[in-house]
């Protein structure tokens, strides 16, 4: 039977007239957007498909929300197209999609500042790539081989931290999301060494307490904002996407003699007996470049497979898959050993600890990313019949370089943000339409014409046809297809991936 | 339940004239259509417990106890049907508009009442319990076209009853009813193509009913004359579930790129008959009435009506797996609740031969907010009828009523699947029927 509307709207009244207004926040409490300054790194910059460039800067998380609550002359350090990448020159800037097998190239990579000569710090002082230390420390390129830096930085006031900047613009409202590189880094390069690749807890609680405070004592002595914490790395496609086992049409390849799958070949800090990886092992998206050539795979399972003696997978079979990066000749590790994700995990949950500590203490708000990004991973998101997950390129949360959201991810973190900021501060923020950001796509961001880049109808797309399989449009959202199927194919109607190389390095 | 063959030969054959003429409706509670007679309608649908003519099939089967002619009751609503809708962030949007295309309904019905004994009746019958049709305008880009772009569902009642009038202040009725029901559904279905980081369109699926298929319900009723003036009356129909089967039809549509085109066509199966199931519940409806007589001219009713909306709690739609190809079960989530309708009636006699009808009508929603959707976006109504009947000669009566049916301004925010905004609903229906005593 329904209920009344009349008795719920009376007791609600009662209720109201009970408690008087002060249940809720009070004009006065509400987030005040005069000026609203964002620290944090190239999540916050709005970095997508390996690039930092206009098209991604004007709809990153910040620039949406200050857009939707109606912040005054909201200021970034906009790059003109085509952007900036991993370094400059031909080849080194956006990530393009060539083929589903996939395939990427990349545009040139120039950056155009166009909002460089403005007498202010920005208001979005994120610069890609940025660790903790950086928001505290770095004044300048010079001290952390970062040119990005200076694109943000400028020298202003004779040389100033992004965290002076923000303090010197007496912020109404602050979002602080730092930390994903201090642990992202070893992710990305495969290397885990703490202290160099991997922040350890100590120095971050610092420099957390260091930024909680400063901006604290900027507003007046009363912290307004929102610190974000750092999510798992194991839930970003770069880590997600490869399984550890080899897998021929979708299924694992079982070993007959222990019944489980075949694990790829690596050796542990490359130095060590060249052996099977374990299971629960991550394999990085710089292994797609690495697999087509048979390394990681063991010869046996070739022959076992019937793979003739012409096939590419046997150039370097029974060769390990790199565990660490080696610099010298710019080779990516593509292993995380389950020690490895371990220390990153419990290393994550350290500084986790740390921001929120660091910024209750302060008044600030904490915004848990890290539950947010499982809740995607897990359920993903529904919008009138269109479901987006975070499964790499046919999932529509994230971009071409697997870290970083595509524009439309960027939108809907936006979107729980503002609910955040809401449901904390009482403001009543309009929520995005999120209608152009699924239907526009990267075309109208000047980002990718389909003429760009002729296509030809492929016969057989191995892993390609894997990832679109026909769950992408069930209600359900627990398909993780990629994690099942990216891998080499084996056999009489085998289609090897080739060319599928995902260049990397420190895009972040 | 029964779905045999031969009832369903039987059914078809019997509705081949109506239903061909006939389609479907959304109106009265979700989508029960409450008009099955001029009279009635005209007094709001407030006849439980008057019931005096051969439309107490549906109101009170009690009600025909008395009838000491022959009579046959023919007519239609007529139904026509406006809908809009405006979107609300985050999907589809502000400023984001769109109409139904505007459609009549006309829903038959037709009763044949005949006396057996003094105080003995039988009568059989053929109404239209429940329909829906949401049809958009422009359904290969309306933003909910993932959701819905049209569905279809069709009822028939055919009902057998008999009554009795026990005492001359007591009369009951009962009966089988063989309901028979057809269902359409039609979408797009939606792909993310990664070139251009934009969605886009990757099939339409037109899922359509194998003909009618159907079940078996009952009705019954009882009606009270504590004194001459005063009549109570209540009436059931039962709840049924419907198993529909028919078939799907993927169509592949262009997504812009050859190679996500071969994906799709070597995941979905394309352009075959994907054998397909579904089971849509309907409620049982209980009606109550009071009716008085305050002078010889003029007779006023009141009722309360319950449906037990909560059986229609999901559609799941089972596909069969061709060409190796499966295609996952689709559960559509609507969790419905039960729900009442309050009436009022007048009917008032001019001169012998005319009489007068008013009425109005107050309907909640059975639907929660989660669940209004393109498919079928409902609201709470109120609605204001007026009806006359004229006698032509000595046996036949011509009865017409207006019903014009106000949906409230439906706005949800929490839609299952975010799609969002504002429904506003108009429907107004003209039921026409004539009346012919043997």
């Amino acid at each position: 039977m329904k209920k009344s509307t009349f008795g719920r709207t009376a007791a609600a009244l009662a209720l109201a007239a009970a408690f008087g207004a002060s249940a809720l926040p009070s004009q006065a409490q509400q987030a005040d957007f005069t000026t609203y300054v964002a620290l944090g790194d190239s999540l916050t910059a709005g970095f997508t498909d390996g690039c930092w460039v206009k098209h991604g800067q004007i709809d990153s998380y910040v620039a949406i929300i200050a857009r939707q609550a109606g912040a005054a002359d909201f200021q970034q350090p906009l790059l003109d197209e085509p952007g900036v990448g991993s370094g400059v020159g031909a080849g080194k800037g956006c990530l393009v999609l060539q083929s589903l097998a996939p395939a990427f190239t990349r545009k040139v990579s120039d950056p155009k500042p166009l909002n460089l000569t403005l007498a202010r710090p920005y208001n979005n002082l994120a610069v890609p790539g940025y660790n903790i230390h950086d928001v505290t420390t770095t004044k300048a390129a010079v001290q952390n081989s970062n040119p990005l830096t200076d694109l943000v930085l400028r020298g202003l006031g004779g040389g100033t931290t992004a965290l002076q900047q923000a303090a010197s613009l007496r912020p109404t409202f602050v979002t602080v999301f730092i930390g994903n590189n201090d642990v992202l880094g070893a992710a990305t390069s495969g290397t885990v060494i703490d202290g160099v690749t991997l922040t350890p807890a100590a120095p971050f609680t610092t420099d957390i307490n260091t930024i909680a405070q400063t901006l604290k004592a900027a507003q007046g002595g009363t912290g307004k904002g929102i610190f974000f914490t750092v999510p798992d790395v194991a839930s970003i496609p770069f880590t997600s996407t490869i399984p550890p086992f080899i897998v021929v049409g979708g299924q694992p390849v079982i070993n007959p003699a222990t019944g489980a799958p075949f694990t790829y070949l690596s050796s542990r800090n490359n130095n060590s007996a060249i052996a099977p990886i374990p299971a629960n092992s991550l394999l990085t998206l710089n292994a797609a470049g690495f697999l087509p050539s048979g390394f990681g795979i063991p010869c046996a399972v070739l022959n076992a497979g019937g793979v003739p003696a012409t096939s590419p997978l046997r150039t370097n079979c029974d060769k390990p898959l790199p565990d660490s990066a080696i610099a010298a000749a710019g080779i990516p590790g593509v292993v995380l050993y389950p020690e490895e994700v371990s220390l990153l995990r419990s290393r994550t949950a350290e500084y986790n600890f740390a921001i929120v500590a660091a910024a209750t203490a302060n008044g600030y708000k904490v915004f848990n990313v890290g539950s947010y990004f499982d809740d995607l991973k897990a359920n993903g998101r529904e919008f009138g019949g269109m479901t987006v997950t975070t499964s790499f390129l046919s999932g529509g949360l994230f971009s071409y370089d697997g870290v970083h959201p595509t524009s439309l991810g960027y939108a809907i973190f936006a979107d729980e943000i503002i609910r955040f900021i809401n449901d904390n501060y009482g403001n009543n923020i309009p929520r995005p339409n999120l209608s152009p950001f699924f239907f526009n796509g990267n075309a109208q961001s000047g980002g990718y014409p389909l003429s760009a880049f002729p296509l030809t109808p492929v016969e057989t797309i191995a892993w390609g046809a894997e990832i679109f399989n026909s769950e992408m449009w069930a209600a359900q959202r627990q398909f993780h297809p990629l994690t099942r199927s990216f891998g080499l194919t084996l056999g009489e109607d085998a289609h090897p991936i080739t060319g599928a190389r995902v260049f990397l390095d420190r895009t972040d | 339940m029964v779905s045999g063959n031969r009832w369903s030969r039987f059914g078809t054959v019997a509705l081949l004239g109506v239903a061909m003429l006939a389609s479907s409706s959304v109106l009265a509670g979700g989508f029960a259509i409450h008009e099955k007679g001029a009279k009635a309608t005209g007094m709001g649908g407030a006849f439980t417990a008057l019931a005096d003519d051969p439309s107490a099939m549906y109101y009170n089967p009690a009600g025909l106890a008395d009838n000491d002619k022959l009579v046959v009751m023919a007519g239609v609503t007529l139904i026509p049907y406006f809908s809009s809708f405006e979107g609300a962030n985050p999907y589809p949007g502000q400023g984001y508009k769109a109409d139904f295309k505007t459609q009549i309904f006309f829903p038959p019905h037709i009763y044949i009442a005949a006396p057996i004994a003094k105080g003995f009746n039988i009568a059989l019958g053929i109404w239209s319990p429940y329909g829906l049709s949401t049809a958009w305008e422009d359904p290969d880009t309306f933003a909910g076209r993932f959701l819905s772009q049209r569905v279809d569902l069709r009822t028939f009642a055919i009902g057998l009853q008999g009554s009795y009038a026990v005492t001359d202040w007591l009369s009951i009725g009962a009966g089988p009813e063989l309901r028979i029901g057809d269902v359409k559904l039609q979408r797009n279905i939606p792909v993310f193509n990664p070139f251009t980081d934009r969605f886009v369109d990757a099939a339409h699926v037109d899922i359509v009913g194998d003909g009618f298929q159907s079940a078996l319900s009952w009705a019954a009723g009882i009606q009270l004359k504590p004194c001459p003036r005063l009549k109570i009356g209540a009436s059931y129909h039962g709840a049924v579930d419907i198993d529909f089967k028919g078939n799907s039809t993927f169509y592949p549509l262009n997504t812009g790129n050859a190679q996500l085109n071969g994906v799709l066509a070597s995941r979905l199966p394309f352009n075959v008959a994907v054998p397909t199931q579904t089971t849509v519940q309907f409620p049982g409806l209980l009606q109550m009435g009071v009716s008085y007589a305050f002078t010889e001219r003029l007779t006023a009713e009141l009722d309360a009506d319950y449906t037990n909306w909560d059986v229609f709690d999901q559609t799941v739609l089972h596909f069969d797996t061709v060409d190796n190809k499966p295609v996952p079960q689709s559960v559509l989530v609507h969790n419905w609740e039960n729900s009442w309708t309050f009436r009022g009636g007048l009917d008032y006699r001019v001169s012998k031969g005319f009489n007068l009808n008013a009425g109005l009508l107050i309907d909640t929603t059975p639907q929660p907010d989660t669940d209004v959707s393109p498919l079928l976006p409902d609201a709470n109504r109120t609605g204001v009828s007026i009806g006359f009947g004229l006698k032509m000669g000595e046996s036949t009566t011509v009865e017409l009523s207006n019903l014009a049916l106000f949906f409230h301004k439906r706005t949800t925010l929490t839609n299952r699947d975010n799609f969002n905004g504002t429904y506003k609903t108009f429907a107004d229906l003209i039921t026409f029927n004539l009346r012919h005593t043997f």
